[in-house]
């Protein structure tokens, strides 16, 4: 890391920012400022902008006293006041409030879960619908940039969507689950660019716990294996990826999702170099796959006929691939909603 | 992509079909009957196909829509049966003839009725070969509208 950083102007800073001791010891950097827990007039500050409609009105004693209470065990840390007060704001009651300082998750050790509480409590509180989509974001790797849209088609496609009224469309359920966790501070906007969002790396640890094994992110680093019991798959698409990497997957035979990642910023050209032999197993080996996303698979050429057996397939990604046509067993997937050809050119 | 298999609007759960940068020559037969369709990316006005660009008028589209080949449209009522003008949630429309025609009033017939709603965000036109831009251009009916783009108008 040292050598790009030869060339910069005399008097140039740098400036790293980490959770950990270690990376500060590896950067020997001259200065090291520890940064303080937030001080209590901040930390209050924070807090009542997320769980007060209105900061300025007058607020009920009784609200008052719990809040502060609940404010000392978010031990001055930023993103816990913002995510808890972002949930007391949606809970009117002086009971709902009581009971989320009462609750036992505070007293969960964070050695064991690695989890801050303030979190955990507040995706405890989250409805299982929504529950649901926020584990499913256990795929992303950290500091992963994504789009609204791309997020939404995925809880449909995952059949994480409710639709209560029959005049709702799917498309705007999904948009409603965005906007809610969104509001709880699940989300945020990524610093660049606006419409793109991101999840905190300590909310991403939140997701990855809470859906243990249900979620399996390849990692050429790591020899972890995929467990039966894997429904979603991800890794990242622009890396040489592993010629074993569909054999890593034959012992979850109930796997749903195939999800290739891209953390290159979304205007750069990239290719997914899996091999055709290895795409011609994927179609055949898994039966019940609802996702599957080859975008930029510049070596898929031809999609075998075998892909009619996909019977729940619903999102199907061949976009920039060399595919010429598309066979015609494709008709018979029947519950298929979404279907990307985009710039299939050839 | 040239072509797509016959029966592909037997899919009728589809919601998202993404034919974009693709080289399609013709759509597939009863787009229009895809019910559930929100995003269509593009639409391909078939030549001498009854069944034409009239389809799109029972979608309710989001997003956006790039439609080329106008100029295969016969009759300009059938751009008016595309219902653009109730398109309320369609984002950004792009209008491209391919080739430019000399019959310059039909073109206009056809543009006039392809007036999309007062939400559009974005709109591009490509090749009109239409002498005058029809009144819709001029009345606020693009107030929404941020970027528009016209090439070899």
């Amino acid at each position: 890391m040292h050598t790009p950083l030869n060339y910069g102007a005399k008097g140039s800073k740098i400036l790293v920012t980490t959770r950990s001791k270690k990376v500060s010891s590896i950067m020997r950097s001259n200065k090291v400022l520890q940064l303080e827990q937030l001080e209590e007039e901040h930390c209050w500050k924070l807090f009542a902008k997320h769980a007060f409609k209105d900061e300025n009105s007058q607020i009920n004693h009784d609200f008052m006293d719990i809040a502060k209470r609940i404010l000392t065990k978010c031990q001055g840390l930023p993103l816990a006041l913002k995510t808890i007060g972002s949930l007391l704001c949606k809970k009117s009651s002086l009971v709902e409030w009581e009971s989320i300082l009462a609750s036992e998750i505070w007293d969960l050790s964070e050695e064991e879960s690695n989890i801050i509480p303030a979190l955990m409590l507040s995706y405890h509180h989250l409805p299982s619908h929504l529950k649901r989509c926020f584990s499913y974001c256990a795929l992303f790797p950290k500091n992963y940039v994504f789009q609204k849209e791309e997020l939404i088609l995925l809880w449909m496609a995952e059949n994480f969507l409710q639709c209560s009224q029959q005049s709702m469309t799917m498309e705007a359920v999904g948009e409603q689950y965005f906007k809610d966790l969104f509001s709880s501070s699940f989300f945020q906007r990524s610093r660049e660019n606006e419409m793109h969002f991101i999840m905190h790396d300590l909310l991403n640890d939140l997701a990855k716990y809470v859906s243990g094994d249900f979620c399996f992110t390849f990692n050429d680093e790591e020899s972890n294996h995929i467990l039966k019991m894997t429904r979603h798959f991800s890794f990242l698409g622009n890396r040489n990826t592993s010629p074993k990497l569909i054999e890593t997957l034959y012992n979850a035979k109930g796997l749903r999702t195939f999800l290739p990642l891209n953390i290159l910023p979304f205007d750069v050209r990239w290719n997914m170099s899996i091999s055709s032999t290895s795409i011609q197993e994927l179609f055949s080996k898994f039966m019940f796959f609802r996702v599957i996303l080859l975008p930029n698979c510049f070596q898929l050429e031809e999609l075998p006929d075998t892909i009619g057996n996909l019977k729940h397939l619903r999102f199907l990604d061949l976009s920039s691939t060399c595919i010429k046509e598309l066979p015609d067993s494709i008709c018979s997937l029947s519950n298929l909603q979404i279907l990307k050809l985009r710039h299939c050119f050839y | 992509m040239k072509e797509l298999p016959v029966n592909l609007c037997k899919l009728t759960n589809l919601h998202y079909l993404d034919l974009y940068g693709t080289k399609l020559r013709k759509m597939p037969m009863d787009v229009g009957k895809l019910k559930n369709l929100q995003v269509l990316c593009l639409f391909i006005v078939n030549k001498g196909s009854k069944v034409n660009i009239q389809q799109l008028g029972e979608l309710n589209l989001h997003g956006a829509l790039s439609i080329i080949a106008l100029q295969n449209i016969v009759n300009p009522f059938d751009a008016l049966a595309a219902n653009m003008k109730n398109k309320v949630h369609l984002e950004k429309l792009s209008l491209s003839w391919n080739v430019k025609s000399n019959n310059s009033e039909k073109e206009r017939e056809v543009l006039e009725k392809l007036q999309p709603s007062k939400q559009l965000k974005e709109l591009s036109i490509f090749d009109y070969g239409g002498t005058r831009f029809p009144d819709w251009f001029g009345d606020n009916s693009l107030s929404n509208v941020l970027f528009l783009d016209l090439v070899n108008c």
